[in-house]
């Protein structure tokens, strides 16, 4: 079989509009839009209505409903002021016919899972199915070069489900007694009374903090372990500093979760003194969060932005 | 003398608060989780960051401007 080829460039027939060249062309981004589309409705239509239900009531997997919205808004922005030559090439329509007779078999046959010991780990899971089906898309009607150009975006959709579920059973429970273990020794540093029943911190028999899953510190880390990616990439970051960044913003975030998790001890602390407060900790502890989680992102902003400013100096000078 | 009337409020107010007796505390019921926000929440936070640069530079210029 002849290797696919490039598909004729219609570039020389067509009448080309003063400053429409170097332009995006919306009509070929509209065309890659409504394929992508329609192909990962019927590809993954059952498995739409799962990422929804999991983004809508997973708070560690919520973040997944803003990366397609990232994901399009990044690629129009590579894309915008491009030389638009539409040299597609049929390996595209290759990969969309290989994902989709895929998604055929596991329709039929299952979904094709690796088990190790009681571990299992999808092989194909929605964020795969959509990396490579919009790849194959995109290379079909615009070609290697708006590809490339596009990569991150596109890269960005394997994490349409954040985290495996068989990473978070490995790391939760652990990163939960880290968090109680912070806390009840900050408690008694500052000398507050505490009654410790395993991952529960009571301050009095009726007012105290249980260390759920959810306040592990792994929400924080993978918000801005994602952010760090996307901002690395904005600021054009070298590959190798991009790594210790998105590494950094990570290690900051979980270890600012302990820091949000101390705060959360003085509050408690004062609540002790002051019953009214005692009834919004829940509300004190998301508000906390908050803050201490947009400090730490306007921080770690401010380095790519720094670098980049430094490398424009050094440039021009 | 309506802040007069305000001042007083709070007063009484924190002193209810500060003197109430601890078994009160058994009343508000139960151990409070302490989740984290959603990523989703999270990640609405950062991009204000990533954002809040270019909006302060713009409001400054706005300003130096006028």
């Amino acid at each position: 079989m002849a290797a696919p080829t490039t598909l004729p460039s219609r570039q020389a027939e067509r009448v080309v509009a003063p400053g429409d060249e170097a332009s995006l062309d919306w009509r070929v981004l509209s065309a890659i839009l409504l394929v992508a589309a329609t192909g990962l409705w019927w590809m993954l239509g059952p498995q739409a209505r799962y990422l929804w239900t999991l983004w809508t009531t997973n708070g560690l997997a919520s973040i997944g409903m803003l990366i397609p919205v990232a994901s399009i808004a990044l690629a129009i922005r590579a894309w915008r002021g491009r030389t638009w030559d539409r040299r597609g090439t049929w390996w595209g329509l290759a990969l969309c016919a290989t994902i989709l007779l895929l998604a055929w078999l596991m329709k039929e046959e299952g979904i094709p899972i690796l088990v190790y010991g009681r571990w299992g780990l999808n092989l194909l899971p929605a964020g795969v199915l959509t990396f490579l089906y919009t790849s194959g898309v995109v290379l079909l009607f615009a070609g290697h070069r708006a590809y490339r150009a596009a990569f991150f975006p596109i890269f960005l959709l394997l994490f349409l489900n954040p985290v495996p579920q068989s990473l978070i059973t490995l790391v939760d429970l652990p990163l939960q007694y880290a968090g109680a273990h912070t806390a009840r020794v900050f408690a008694q540093w500052i000398g507050v009374p505490l009654a410790v029943d395993d991952l529960r911190l009571m301050f009095s028999p009726a007012l105290g903090m249980f260390i759920a899953p959810g306040c592990n510190g792994l929400r924080g880390a993978l918000a801005m372990g994602l952010l760090t990616m996307i901002a690395g990439h904005h600021y054009g970051l070298p590959f190798a500093m991009r790594g210790v960044y998105v590494v950094s913003g990570v290690v900051l975030a979980y270890l600012l979760n302990l820091v949000r998790l101390c705060g959360l001890v003085l509050c408690y602390r004062v609540a002790l003194g002051f019953a009214p407060l005692a009834r919004h900790m829940e509300a004190a502890d998301y508000v906390l969060g908050s803050l201490v989680f947009f400090s730490a992102a306007l921080f770690v902003f401010a380095a790519p932005r720094k670098w980049k400013s430094l490398k424009n100096q050094s440039a021009s000078s | 003398m309506h802040r007069n009337r305000i001042s007083l409020y709070l007063i009484i107010a924190a002193s209810i608060a500060v003197f109430a007796p601890k078994t009160a505390f058994a009343l508000i019921g139960g151990c409070v989780d302490s989740p984290e926000d959603p990523t989703v929440v999270m990640a609405l936070l950062g991009a204000g960051a990533a954002a809040a640069p270019f909006v302060w530079s713009r409001i400054r210029s706005r300003i130096n401007t006028k």
